[in-house]
């Protein structure tokens, strides 16, 4: 049988005996402190007796900002019990002072104020300084305070730090129980440092990077206009995107940039190999394109063209899906999605037009699967009321 | 908490997924202190032994028995709603709304059906109604079961509203009788004048105590639409000697109360009297049987109130507003329990008085609570308190804590408004995990929510139906070390029944991975939150031998209508070992590939198979690398026979796909088509021939549910059927035309039917062949069938049998195995001489449902019983027969002087 569970008990027994003779020492009346100075406080953290060196670590305490060049020089100290003692106290001291300077520079009234936060002059420059991107940038120097200070602009000082950090919240992002603990500073700080740097990343870096965005803190920053959301479209912009171009438009679309969505989708229907499936959601872009509200007002030359676009999808029968609706089904083509679209691009209801089954969309506007009938005479129906209201 | 009727594994699966945190609180409450964590013992032997336990109590719950709710009394629900059904095609009426349609109900849950808190303790109205019929005991008859549901149809659901609507209505117009305590409440439901009343002559009472005397055989009376009686109709009522006597009269005068006092039956319940003068008080108390006054809005007489707490073991007055202190002190000697639902600001010195009642108290409608004693009383196991104004801290510190309010059958109900910071942190500091449900959806403080989430507390909020981003944060960093293990005894630290939209990534992923994916409530799914479920990595476990095993999870949204290909597609990126879509009526051909794609167990709402869709469905139940799983849509109520042609095609194709790997070890996989308790509100399911022939081609096990018919072309073939399991349920099987019963007779693999009659011999023969026993439901079997079934060697349960007559079964009762060891036929009403006489020649202890015992030899044969008799429903005995059964110690019986003497043979129900 192992003796170390004999040993242990006999070690924790010696270390709990000594404990209570300190606390013997402890329950000693303790002398109220004289005025000394913060660097005798600091000597007598090594003091032999337990509750002097309490008591120099709560005049320390009391102290504040006071006490930092003394606990700075503890940090030094020759004595093991002065050195980890001025370490806590420094490291708490830092904390409250970290808090104080937030405190104050968070609501951004006072310009001048110099808070000394490392690489903020860099971010700012990028995002703002609007109290969203300060309140960004202080997550991120919580998650990150040491690479953040480390980094000045200087690549080989933050290449190591950086691939280490990749590689933990690589670990946290596949382990159930971890992933939820990543911290939004810390995914927001590679994608800057990933901004600022010339960093070749490898493509395993890339896809940590590309896959923290599907954190579900993050996924909620990203469904709204903020800091974190330029941050993640920053970066994104830099890496060339030589991706299909389906995939580059449902992206957009998530993150609702219409525009460049709207670019996208007249690539796919100008695309000859495009297949019916991608051209649906590329005439569901445009038929919500920005300007499809007005389209009367809309500069004619882009929105002929667009419609022009989309027309010649009118006759194109390619079936895309099949859709169960209370036990109806409903059968979609290429031109269903093409009439729907111009419909609604040209101001209407669809459903003033036969398509009954239509249901508003979670990401387009409408779900296309639903943009289908249930028998042809429902379409021709439908296709012939849209051309007898084009009809001259 | 709802089960089935025929299949165990049904059962499992409901328990798993209908109330998923059942077993796991159950397994809690059951847990030994030593198990705790701070035990000792090694985390690994604990779940060991916790897995043990819940696997105990997993068998505990398998046995054998037809009752399947918790409490067993849900075959009465069944029956009720099926005789809506019935009324409703005979009358040309709408069909009843759908179980899933039924507001506020989910029928995962019938408990909240009966009860206020959804999982047991005081009753609601319909409960407190049902009470007056079925108590626990009769769990285990489901003859009385299915009759008490179609009696409750008539009765009238709120007495003190002048056009009150009767159970039934509600129903079928889709409310539950009385709803749970959130939600909408009973103020919304609509108002439906009684079916017109009926005034009953005396040739009339004649005629209807004759009859109930005739076919009831000491059974029950039931004159609900009889708003008002005369007093000599009421004195030939009075002669009706059965069990219960149920009248509609809204009022009771003196002489009329004069006349029922008399009452021969041995209970009296009149569920539409609200009050009574003192002379009828006076009056009714001096009846000899039990008097049940379920209506009262008002009750001044003490003697009368001490009469109905003595007649009762459940004392629920539901409508009852206002009380006295002499009457309180009346009703506090309840010994067992005590509701008063409707008393809403009683006086101090009320409330002072109800703090002694003997038994456990609810004051669920309580607004005002003054009295700390009171507050001690109501700390039961539930605290049912969900319409209190305020507490105070020392109130709190009463209510919680109490032992088992942290088990499956415990809970502490409080008004969300109620809950100050300072409650909160009183809240908080409980030791016990409890269940908390706080009801409303205004928090009245920031405070609140991070404080109850930083405890221990299990919160559940179902009037929330959305959070803001705040709360959203407080919940995400409250809970982000949270987790529910699969093997670890864990509550969910946060439920929210009606959050109708997910949309929140961190939300979704918190609640994800506290409640194992499962997302009631939800209607609503965003494509950015199914992302969040698609993204998230699987639990992994490390082997002994250093291989890592993926563990795959359940997904289930039981509420959600449609699942967008938006959203289905990043959900459908992971692989899930069970996707659970019970509403799910729309969705897109391709989303249901993606499904086929990743699971191999689905549950999907569609109600019907377009052709188009049966390939992709019979894709599902398949998975190279676990083998077969199943396939359930349980509202598909017809299918064509091309749809059902590829459906089995695909199916066999998927068997043969997997045989080459598997080889003989495939476990085939499951069909499932229709539903057993759905059914009746949906209208029949049929099985035309061509169907039948098509799916009995399946190679796999096949369940058909909830058949409204059975042609017998439609038995020929699936005679046909080769798979391991062939399951029929509904009203169409339950007694087989002669040719079917022959055809099915001939399938080869494990035959389950849910039979109430069977009169063939072949197929009683294939019964007694097999080793799984099916015949739960069984009343009656010929003669010649018996003596075939009684060839059956394994545990033989009879526990619907009305009918008891020849030798060969009573002898398989006295030898054969039978469960517990004893013989127990709880609703035996017809018992032969021989085949008492064979009984009596065994050793086990015999239990019988009789109600009337007149033959002299037939008592005489059980007093020889060496393992004792009991015949707790004995009614009515001849004098000779009482004079026996009291020279018989080993015969137990109510007290032989409380049970009628037959001066004359009783007529036969035959």
């Amino acid at each position: 049988m192992s003796l170390w569970p004999i040993r242990l008990s006999t070690g924790l027994l010696l270390l709990l005996s000594s404990l209570a003779n300190e606390t013997t020492l402890a329950d000693e009346p303790v002398a109220p402190p004289p005025t000394i100075a913060l660097e005798q406080w600091v000597a007598q953290l090594a003091d032999p007796r337990f509750s002097q060196r309490e008591a120099a670590v709560q005049a320390l305490s009391n102290a504040g900002p006071a006490a930092k060049g003394a606990l700075l020089a503890g940090l030094n100290a020759a004595d093991p019990e002065v050195r980890w003692r001025s370490a806590l106290l420094w490291k708490a001291a830092q904390a409250v002072d970290f808090e104080q300077r937030v405190a104050a520079w968070l609501p951004g009234l006072d310009p001048t104020l110099d808070v000394d936060f490392p690489s903020w002059p860099r971010f700012s420059q990028r995002f703002g300084t609007s109290t969203a991107a300060r309140r960004l940038y202080v997550e991120m120097q919580r998650a990150e305070p040491v690479l953040l200070a480390q980094f000045r602009g200087d690549l080989d000082a933050v290449r190591g730090p950086f691939g280490a950090l990749q590689e933990s919240l690589q670990r946290q992002l596949v382990r159930v129980r971890e992933r939820p603990s990543i911290k939004l500073g810390s995914v927001a700080t590679l994608w800057f440092l990933a901004c600022e740097t010339d960093l070749r990343l490898t493509p395993e870096e890339s896809e940590t990077l590309r896959q923290l965005a599907e954190v579900a803190r993050v996924q909620d920053e990203l469904q709204v206009d903020s800091p974190l959301k330029q941050l993640w479209l920053a970066w994104r912009r830099l890496r060339p995107d030589e991706r299909p171009a389906q995939d580059r438009l449902m992206e957009f679309v998530r993150d609702g940039l219409l525009d460049q969505a709207s670019i996208v989708a007249r690539e796919i229907l100008r695309d000859k190999a495009a297949t019916a499936e991608n051209r649906q959601y590329a005439l569901l872009v445009l038929a919500n394109s920005p300007d499809a509200a007005d389209a009367a007002d809309a500069a004619e030359s882009t929105d002929s063209t667009d419609e022009a676009l989309m027309s010649r999808f009118l006759d194109d029968a390619s079936p895309l899906g099949v859709y169960l609706s209370r036990g109806v089904v409903i059968k979609s083509e290429l031109r269903d999605v093409a009439l729907a679209a111009i419909i609604r691009r040209s101001g209407a209801d669809p459903r003033q037009f036969g398509f009954q089954y239509v249901k508003p969309g979670a990401t387009f506007l409408y779900s296309p699967a639903t943009l289908g009938f249930s028998d042809s005479p429902q379409r021709e129906a439908a296709f012939a009321q849209w051309a007898q209201r084009h009809t001259p | 908490m709802i089960t089935d009727c025929l299949a165990p594994r049904r059962l499992v699966l409901c328990f798993g997924q209908a109330c998923f945190c059942a077993r796991w609180r159950l397994a809690s409450s059951l847990r030994p202190r030593w198990l705790s964590a701070n035990s000792g013992v090694a985390r690994w032997q604990r779940a060991l032994v916790m897995r043990a336990l819940v696997m105990l109590a997993l068998a505990a719950v398998w046995t054998p028995a037809p009752a399947h709710a918790i409490c067993g009394l849900e075959l009465a629900l069944r029956e009720l709603r099926l005789e809506l059904s019935r009324q409703a095609a005979a009358n040309e009426l709408s069909a009843p709304q759908t179980a899933v349609g039924l507001r506020g109900f989910s029928p995962s849950a019938t408990c909240s059906v009966c009860h206020l808190a959804g999982f047991g303790g005081p009753r609601n109205e319909f409960g407190t109604a049902a009470n007056a019929l079925l108590t626990l005991r009769d769990r285990r008859d489901p003859v009385r079961n299915r009759d008490a549901g179609r009696r409750l149809l008539e009765i009238v659901a709120n007495p003190a509203l002048p056009d009150s609507p009767t159970f039934g209505q509600l129903f079928q117009q889709g409310w539950v009788p009385a709803g749970p305590l959130t939600g909408t409440g009973s103020n919304d439901v609509p108002l439906n004048p009684a079916p017109p009343a009926i005034r009953l002559s005396v040739s009339a009472a004649e005629q209807r105590v004759r009859q109930a005397q005739t076919e009831g055989r000491f059974g029950i009376l039931q004159l609900s639409r009889v708003q008002d009686l005369d007093p000599r109709a009421a004195t030939v009522l009075a002669t009706f000697r059965g069990e219960t006597l149920i009248l509609g009269i809204t009022s009771l005068s003196p002489e009329v109360a004069m006349a029922l006092a008399g009452s021969a039956a041995e209970t009296l319940w009149l569920p539409a009297v609200t009050s009574l003068s003192p002379e009828s008080a006076a009056a009714i108390r001096q009846m000899r049987g039990r008097l049940v006054l379920t209506g009262l809005t008002k009750l001044d007489s003490v003697e009368l109130a001490e009469k109905l707490v003595a007649d009762a073991e459940a004392v629920s007055f539901p409508y009852l507003r206002e009380l006295s202190p002499k009457v309180a002190q009346a009703l506090a000697k309840s010994e067992r329990s005590l509701t008063l639902a409707s008393l809403t600001r009683p006086s101090l010195e009320v409330q002072e008085t109800l703090a002694q009642t003997v038994g456990s108290l609810a004051l669920p409608g309580l607004q005002s609570l003054d009295s700390l004693a009171l507050a001690n009383k109501l700390a039961n196991t539930v605290v049912l308190l969900p319409q209190v104004e305020s507490l105070t801290e020392a109130q709190v510190e009463a209510l919680v804590g109490i032992r088992g309010q942290d088990s499956f059958f415990g809970g502490v109900f409080l008004p969300l408004a109620v809950v100050t910071p300072e409650i909160a942190r009183v809240l908080a500091a409980t030791p016990r995990a409890i269940n908390l449900i706080l009801l409303g959806d205004q928090f009245t403080s920031n405070e609140v929510l991070p404080t109850l989430l930083g405890s221990k507390l299990g919160v559940s909020l179902p009037d929330v139906a959305a959070l803001s981003p705040e709360q959203v944060e407080w919940v995400a960093a409250a809970l982000v070390q949270a987790e529910a293990q699969p093997g670890v005894v864990k509550f969910p630290r946060l439920t929210l029944p009606k959050l109708r939209r997910l949309d929140s990534a961190v939300l979704t992923e918190t609640l994800g991975r506290l409640n194992q994916y499962n997302f009631p409530g939800v209607v609503e799914l965003s494509p950015a939150a199914a992302a969040v479920l698609g993204n998230f990595p699987n639990d992994q476990r490390r082997l002994s031998d250093g291989r890592v095993e993926i563990l795959l999870s359940n997904v289930s949204f039981p509420d959600l209508p449609e699942l967008w290909p938006e959203a289905a597609q990043p959900l459908l990126k992971r692989r899930w070992s069970a996707i659970n879509l019970p509403s799910v009526e729309d969705l897109s051909l391709e989303t249901l590939e993606q499904i086929a794609e990743q699971t191999s167990s689905l549950n999907l709402g569609i109600a019907t198979l377009p052709e188009e869709f049966a390939d992709a469905v019979g894709a599902v139940p398949f998975d190279s690398e676990r083998g077969s799983g199943s396939l359930k849509l349980p509202r598909v109520r017809e299918l064509s026979p091309a749809a059902a042609r590829r459906l089995v095609d695909a199916l066999n194709r998927g068997v043969q796909g997997l045989r080459r790997k598997f080889g003989d070890n495939l476990a085939l996989p499951k069909l499932e088509l229709g539903d057993d308790f759905l059914a009746p509100l949906n209208g029949w399911t049929k099985l035309p021939p061509d169907v039948a022939r098509e799916l009995a081609r399946f190679d796999g096990s096949l369940s058909l549910n909830g058949l409204g018919e059975l042609p017998d072309e439609s038995a020929v073939a699936l005679a046909a059927f080769k798979g391991p399991y062939l399951t029929l349920s509904g009203p169409g099987v339950e007694q087989l035309s002669p040719a079917a019963a022959a055809a099915l007779a001939q399938v080869p693999g494990v035959l389950r039917v849910s039979l109430r009659h069977l009169d063939s011999v072949v197929l009683a023969e294939r019964f007694a062949r097999q080793l799984s026993w099916t015949l739960y439901d069984l009343e009656s079997v010929s003669p010649a069938a018996g003596d075939a079934l009684a060839n059956y060697r394994p545990f033989f349960n009879l526990d619907a049998l009305t009918s008891l007559e020849t030798v060969a079964m009573a002898a398989r009762f006295a030898d054969g195995t039978t469960g517990g060891g004893q013989i127990n036929l709880p609703a035996l009403r017809q018992l032969s001489p021989q085949a008492a006489e064979r009984l009596a020649q065994g050793s086990k202890k015999v239990s019988l449902g009789l109600t009337v015992l007149e033959q002299p030899d037939i008592a005489r044969s059980l007093a020889r019983c060496s393992g004792g008799v009991a015949l707790t429903r004995l009614r009515a005995v001849t004098p000779e027969v009482r004079e026996i059964l009291r020279e018989s110690p080993s015969i137990t019986t109510p007290p032989l002087d409380s049970l009628y003497l037959l001066v004359e043979p009783v007529p036969s129900s035959d």
